[in-house]
C-alpha cells in the first residue's frame, strides 16, 4: 500500500541557503524513488522560500511543500516538529529522511514519537529490501546494523557526508505546494519562541572539506595535544578527533569524526593515538594515504591504515612537524 | 521547581572489547557507569534547584542493577529517584524507551522541567530526549549549553552546527544538555551518606499502567534484521627504525601524494 | 567473618575512585614535574569531605572509622600516592584531637578541619631519629599559664602546609615526661624550615618545623602533661601505620593494573607477553601481595573500628604491604622492560614512592620488633 507514497526529505536552510546535507539527501531520495517507482517530496520551512523552491525543483524534487512565515526563519524545535508531523499526517509519505544534525535529530525524534513510528539515527546507507522496506544501515563497533521500521512513514536521520551531491540538473518540473502555517495541525499553540541566532565563527576549511586531516585520539593525552595541532598546521591540514578526545575536552565537539560527528573524505589521514574504534573509522571515507601512530601494536587502527608506526607519537611528531615545515 | 533528570546506565566505553574471533562486543563483565553527559544534566538540575528551590527527581529505565546509577545520582545530590524495570522493557528502541520514561515521569508527579543528556555513549542517537518530550506533549530544546529560569518559563541557548540559537518557552518543558554547560560535581561524602535515606521507587509494567505492546521489543518502531561485516582493512605496513627514519619515510610518502598545502589552519 | 564493605564504605570507595580517575589523574603529571600539590587539588579533596572522614559527626565530620579511611586512601594512592600521603598525615594530625582532645579543642579545631580550612599535622621525629621518640630534644618550659617551646622537628610531612600541628616536646622540669602541644596560628614562634628533596612522593612536602621561643597556651595541651608518648605512639601506631598501609595498597593496585594492561598489549614473538609463564608468575605474586596486604589492613582496621587494640595488626599490615609495594612496583617496572625505567611510564614513580613507605610511620625493622614482641607474648 505504500508503493507509491512519496519519499520525503526535510530540508534544512540557514539564512536562505540550503545546507549541503539536504542536497545529499535529495540525491539519495531520488535514486530510491526511482527504484520504487515513487516520487520525492521536499519539505521546506523558511521566511521566504521562492529561491529555494526553484533550486530544489531544478535539482529534481517532484514536489516541494513550502511553508513560509517569519516565525519559521530561525530553527524552532517545537514549531518545526509540529509542521513536519502535521504535514506527514495530512499527506502520509512513505518515508521521511532528515540530516543527522542537531536540528534533524531533534525534529525527526519529535515527529517519529508524535506519529508513533520507528526512527533510525546516523544512517550511513539506505536501500530497499525485496519486500520494499527501507533498510536503514547504521555503523556500530561490531559491524553495520541494518534496521527496518514496523510502520509508515519509515524515518531515518542520515549522517552528513555519506551520500554524494548530485550533479546540477535542469529538470525544474517540481510542483510547489504552499501551505499556510495556520492550517497545519497544532501550529497555533506553540509555546516556544526563538529569540536570536548567533552565527559561530567558521573555520577557513571545514573538516568535511579538508584534504589533510590529523586526528588525535585517547592515546594523545592533554599534555601532547598541541603536537597534533602543530602537525596539522605544518601539513596545511585540519585537526580531527575521536570521541574520547572530545569527551576529555582536549578539543571541541565540532572536531569529532565518526558517529554523531563528521564524515570526512580527506586525501591524507594521519591518526595519532587512535585505537581504531569502528564508530570513529566509519566517518573516515577512503583516504588515499592513511598513517597510524599508536603505542599499542595490537591496536585495531593498524588493520585499516596503509602505514603504521608502533611507538610513542611524541618522538615522531616533532620530526614530522619539522620536515613538513621545511618542505613548504 | 520540580525538575526530573533522565539518566542512563551505559557500559564504560574504556572497557568495551570485541571478541577477536567473532568480532562481536563482549557484553559480560563491562563495568557500568552513568552516561557522562547525563551528569551534566544532573548538575544543571542541582544548580537550578540551588537558585530556584524545589526538588530534583532522577529517573531511569533498565535492569534492576540500574539502581546503582540512581544511587550515585542521589549521592550527588538528587532528592529522590524512580526506576522503570521489567523484563517487558527489554529490547526497547528509543520510541519504546521514551514511552516508558514518559509514563515513569508522569508517575513521579507534576513537573516543571525534564532534563536529559544530549546523547548516550552507547546508542548515541540523541533521540530519547525529544521523543520523550513529544510523548509528554511539552516543548523541548536540544543541545542546550546555557539555561536559566525566566519570567516566561525557561530560557536556553542551543548549540547547532552553524551557531547558537537562543529560545524561550513556558513550563513544563524538556531540554537535553551538552557537556559545555557545566562541570559536573564529584560525590561529596556528606551528601552521599544521606543518599541511603532518600526515596527510590521501582515500577514495573503494571505499575506504570502500560501494556506490553507499548514497551520493549514489542513496542519498538524499528527492529534490527541483519549485521553486515565491517569492510576489510588495508593492513598497515609497519614502519620501524629510529624516529628520524620513520619521520623521513612518512614525509616521503606524503610528498608522493602531491598535495597542495592550503596553509595552516587549526 | 564478613568480607564485604557496608553500604557507606561502598559509596566511599566509589566516590574516591571517581575523584581519583576523573579529577586527580589529570594533575599527576604536573605534580611530578613541579613537585607541588596544586591548590585546587587540595580544595577539591576538601570539598568532597575527604578531610572529614574520621571526624565525629557532632563536629561536622563523617565519623566513618579506620576501614573507611583505608578504602579512601587506597583509591587515592592508586592514582597519586602523594595526595594519599597528604591526606594520611592530615588524618594523623586530626586523630589526637578526636581521641584525646578536650571539648574546647574539638569545638575549636574539628569543624574547620572537616571543611579542609585547617590542615593538621603531627610532629614527633627529630634529628635524633624517628624510631626512638624518647630521644626527642624539643623542650617545653612553663611560663605562667603558657609554655615556651624550643626545638626542631625533621622529616615532617606537610611541614609547609599544616596550619595546626601537634608537636611532641620533653618537659624541662621532668625529662622523662613528654607532652603533645597543639601549635596553631595564634602561637607565635614556630615556622617551617628546610624543605627536603626526595626521590619520590613528589608533591608531598617534607621538611623541618622550627620552634624558637614558641609560646603555647596550656589550653593547647592534648590530654595532660606527660601523656605525650602514649598519644604519639597511639596515633602513629593506629592511624599513621594504617595510612601507610593504605598508601601501599594504592601503589600495589596501580602496579598490578599497569602490569596487566601492558603485558596484555605488548606482543613479542607474535603473542602477548602475559602468555609466558615468566610473566604470569610475576602477575600471580603481585596479585597475591595486593590481596594479602588488603586482608591484613582491612582486618586491623576492622578491629580498630570495633574498639579493640589493633597496634600489632597495624604493624603487620604496614610491614607487609610496604615491602610488598616495593616488590610489586619493581615487578611492574621489570614487566615493562626498558620502558618501565622511563619517566614517561608511571611504574618508575610507583617504585620511587614505594621506597618511602618503608621508612614512614616506623621502619620495617620497628614493625618486626612490634610483631615479634606480640608473638613472644602470645606463644610463650
Amino acid at each position: 500500500m505504500s508503493k507509491n507514497r512519496e519519499i520525503w526529505v526535510v530540508a534544512e536552510q540557514r539564512q536562505g541557503e540550503l545546507k549541503r546535507i539536504t542536497l545529499e539527501l535529495l540525491g539519495r531520495a531520488l535514486s530510491l524513488a526511482e527504484e520504487k517507482g515513487s516520487q520525492v517530496g521536499v519539505l521546506l520551512m523558511g521566511k521566504s522560500n521562492d529561491n529555494l523552491c526553484r533550486e530544489l525543483a531544478q535539482k529534481g524534487a517532484d514536489r516541494i511543500y513550502s511553508i513560509e512565515g517569519d516565525v519559521l526563519e530561525l530553527y524552532n524545535p517545537e514549531l518545526y516538529s509540529r509542521v513536519v508531523a502535521g504535514l506527514a499526517k495530512e499527506f502520509e509519505p512513505g518515508a521521511i529522511l532528515l540530516g543527522a544534525t542537531v536540528q534533524g535529530s531533534a525534529v525527526s525524534s519529535s515527529v517519529a514519537a508524535t506519529l508513533r513510528t520507528g526512527l533510525t539515527a546516523h544512517c550511513c546507507d539506505l536501500s530497499f529490501s525485496e519486500e520494499g522496506r527501507l533498510r536503514q544501515v547504521v555503523p556500530s563497533l561490531e559491524g553495520y546494523y541494518v534496521f527496518v521500521s514496523h510502520s509508515y512513514p519509515e524515518m531515518a536521520s542520515v549522517s552528513p557526508g555519506v551520500f554524494p551531491l548530485l550533479p546540477l540538473e535542469e529538470a525544474g518540473k517540481g510542483e510547489v505546494v504552499n501551505r499556510e502555517l495556520s492550517s497545519i495541525e497544532g501550529c497555533l499553540e506553540i509555546k516556544t519562541s526563538v529569540l536570536s541566532f548567533e552565527k559561530s565563527v567558521k573555520d577557513a576549511v571545514s573538516l568535511e572539506d579538508a584534504e589533510i586531516i590529523v586526528a588525535g585520539g585517547a592515546g594523545v593525552g592533554s599534555a601532547g595535544w598541541s603536537m597534533v595541532e602543530d602537525l596539522a598546521e605544518a601539513l596545511g591540514g585540519v585537526v580531527g578527533a575521536t570521541r574520547p578526545a572530545v569527551d576529555e575536552g582536549w578539543i571541541g565537539h565540532e572536531r569529532l569524526i565518526g558517529q554523531s560527528g563528521k564524515n570526512v573524505s580527506p586525501k591524507l589521514f594521519v591518526a595519532v593515538g587512535v585505537s581504531g574504534d569502528p564508530l570513529h573509522l566509519s566517518g573516515v571515507r577512503e583516504p588515499e594515504l592513511f598513517f597510524a601512530i599508536n603505542k599499542n601494536e595490537k591496536a585495531a587502527i593498524f588493520q585499516f591504515a596503509d602505514y603504521g608506526v608502533v611507538g610513542d607519537y611524541r618522538k615522531v611528531l616533532p620530526l614530522l612537524i619539522e620536515a613538513a615545515v621545511n618542505s613548504r | 521547581m520540580e525538575i526530573v533528570v533522565c539518566i542512563k546506565q551505559v557500559p564504560d566505553p574504556g572497557h568495551i572489547q570485541l571478541d577477536p574471533k567473532t568480532g562481536t562486543i563482549i557484553r559480560g563483565g563491562v563495568p557500568a557507569i552513568i552516561n557522562t553527559v547525563d551528569k551534566n544534566a544532573l548538575e544543571a538540575a542541582l544548580q537550578l534547584r540551588k537558585i530556584n528551590g524545589g526538588r530534583v527527581t532522577v529517573v531511569s529505565m533498565g535492569p534492576p542493577s540500574t539502581v546503582e546509577a540512581l544511587q550515585e545520582a542521589l549521592a550527588l545530590g538528587a532528592d529522590r529517584a524512580a526506576l522503570a524495570s521489567d523484563r517487558a522493557f527489554a529490547g526497547a528502541d528509543t520510541l519504546a524507551t521514551s514511552v516508558t520514561l514518559a509514563a515513569l515521569i508522569n508517575k513521579t508527579g507534576p513537573f516543571d522541567l525534564v532534563l536529559c543528556g544530549y546523547s548516550s555513549l552507547d546508542g548515541g542517537t540523541a533521540q530519547v530526549g525529544p521523543q520523550t518530550a513529544a510523548i509528554l506533549e511539552v516543548p523541548f530544546f536540544t543541545a542546550v549549553q546555557k539555561m536559566e529560569k525566566s519570567a516566561a518559563g525557561i530560557q536556553v541557548e542551543m548549540e547547532t552546527e552553524e551557531g547558537v540559537v537562543a529560545a524561550e518557552s513556558s513550563l513544563p518543558a524538556l531540554a537535553t544538555i551538552t557537556k559545555g554547560m557545566n562541570r559536573p560535581r564529584g560525590i561529596r561524602l556528606s551528601e552521599a551518606k544521606k543518599a541511603k535515606n532518600k526515596e527510590l521507587f521501582t515500577y514495573d509494567l503494571q505499575g506504570l499502567g502500560l501494556s506490553d505492546d507499548q514497551v520493549g521489543e514489542k513496542g519498538s518502531g524499528v527492529c534490527m534484521v541483519e549485521v553486515l561485516p565491517l569492510p576489510a582493512g588495508r593492513d598497515a605496513e609497519i614502519i620501524s627504525g629510529e624516529p628520524e627514519e620513520i619521520a623521513g619515510k612518512i614525509q616521503g610518502e606524503i610528498m608522493k601524494l602531491g598535495l597542495q598545502s592550503r596553509g595552516g589552519n587549526k | 567473618m564478613d568480607f564485604k564493605f557496608n553500604e557507606d564504605q561502598e559509596m566511599l570507595s566509589k566516590a574516591a575512585r571517581s575523584f581519583a580517575d576523573e579529577f586527580l589523574a589529570e594533575y599527576v603529571e604536573g605534580i611530578e614535574e613541579n613537585d607541588e600539590m596544586p591548590r585546587e587539588v587540595i580544595e577539591e579533596a576538601a570539598a568532597r569531605d575527604f578531610m572529614a572522614v574520621t571526624i565525629p559527626e557532632e563536629y561536622d565530620g563523617l565519623g566513618m572509622g579506620h576501614l573507611a579511611r583505608i578504602i579512601l586512601l587506597e583509591e587515592i594512592s592508586r592514582v597519586s600516592a602523594a595526595l594519599g600521603m597528604l591526606l594520611q598525615v592530615w588524618h594523623l594530625g586530626i586523630h589526637p584531637i578526636v581521641r584525646f582532645g578536650s571539648e574546647e579543642q574539638k569545638q575549636k579545631y574539628l569543624p574547620r578541619m572537616a571543611a579542609g580550612e585547617l590542615l593538621a599535622g603531627l610532629a614527633v621525629t627529630e634529628s635524633t631519629g624517628g624510631s626512638d621518640p624518647t630521644a626527642v630534644q624539643t623542650e617545653a618550659v612553663k611560663d605562667g599559664d603558657d609554655y615556651i617551646l624550643n626545638g626542631r622537628k625533621v622529616y615532617i610531612t606537610s611541614s609547609h602546609l599544616s596550619k595546626v600541628v601537634g608537636v611532641m616536646a620533653r618537659m624541662a622540669d621532668d625529662p622523662k615526661s613528654f607532652t603533645i602541644f597543639l601549635l596553631d596560628e595564634d602561637c607565635p614562634g614556630w615556622r617551617a624550615g628546610r624543605q627536603e628533596k626526595k626521590i619520590g612522593f613528589k608533591g608531598s612536602n617534607t621538611g623541618d618545623l622550627i620552634m624558637e621561643d614558641c609560646r603555647v597556651p596550656a589550653a593547647n595541651i592534648i590530654g595532660k602533661i606527660g601523656d605525650g608518648l602514649k598519644i604519639g605512639l597511639n596515633s602513629i601506631g593506629e592511624v599513621g601505620r594504617a595510612g601507610m598501609a593504605a598508601v601501599s595498597l594504592g601503589i600495589l593496585a596501580a602496579s598490578l593494573e599497569d602490569a596487566v594492561k601492558f603485558s596484555n598489549s605488548r606482543v613479542l614473538g607474535g603473542k602477548a607477553i602475559n602468555k609466558n609463564q615468566a610473566i604470569q608468575i610475576k602477575l600471580a605474586d603481585m596479585y597475591m601481595d595486593l590481596e594479602m596486604s588488603r586482608l591484613l589492613a582491612y582486618k586491623a582496621a576492622t578491629l580498630g573500628d570495633e574498639g579493640q587494640r589493633c597496634d600489632t595488626e597495624m604493624a603487620m599490615a604496614k610491614y607487609y604491604s610496604s615491602e610488598a609495594s616495593v616488590r610489586s612496583a619493581k615487578a611492574a617496572c621489570d614487566i615493562h622492560g626498558g620502558l618501565g625505567y622511563m619517566m614517561e611510564t608511571p611504574t618508575q614513580r610507583y617504585l620511587r614512592d614505594a621506597l618511602l613507605v618503608i621508612s614512614s610511620a616506623g621502619t620495617t625493622e620497628i614493625q618486626q620488633i612490634i610483631v615479634s614482641k606480640a608473638a613472644i607474648k602470645k606463644y610463650s
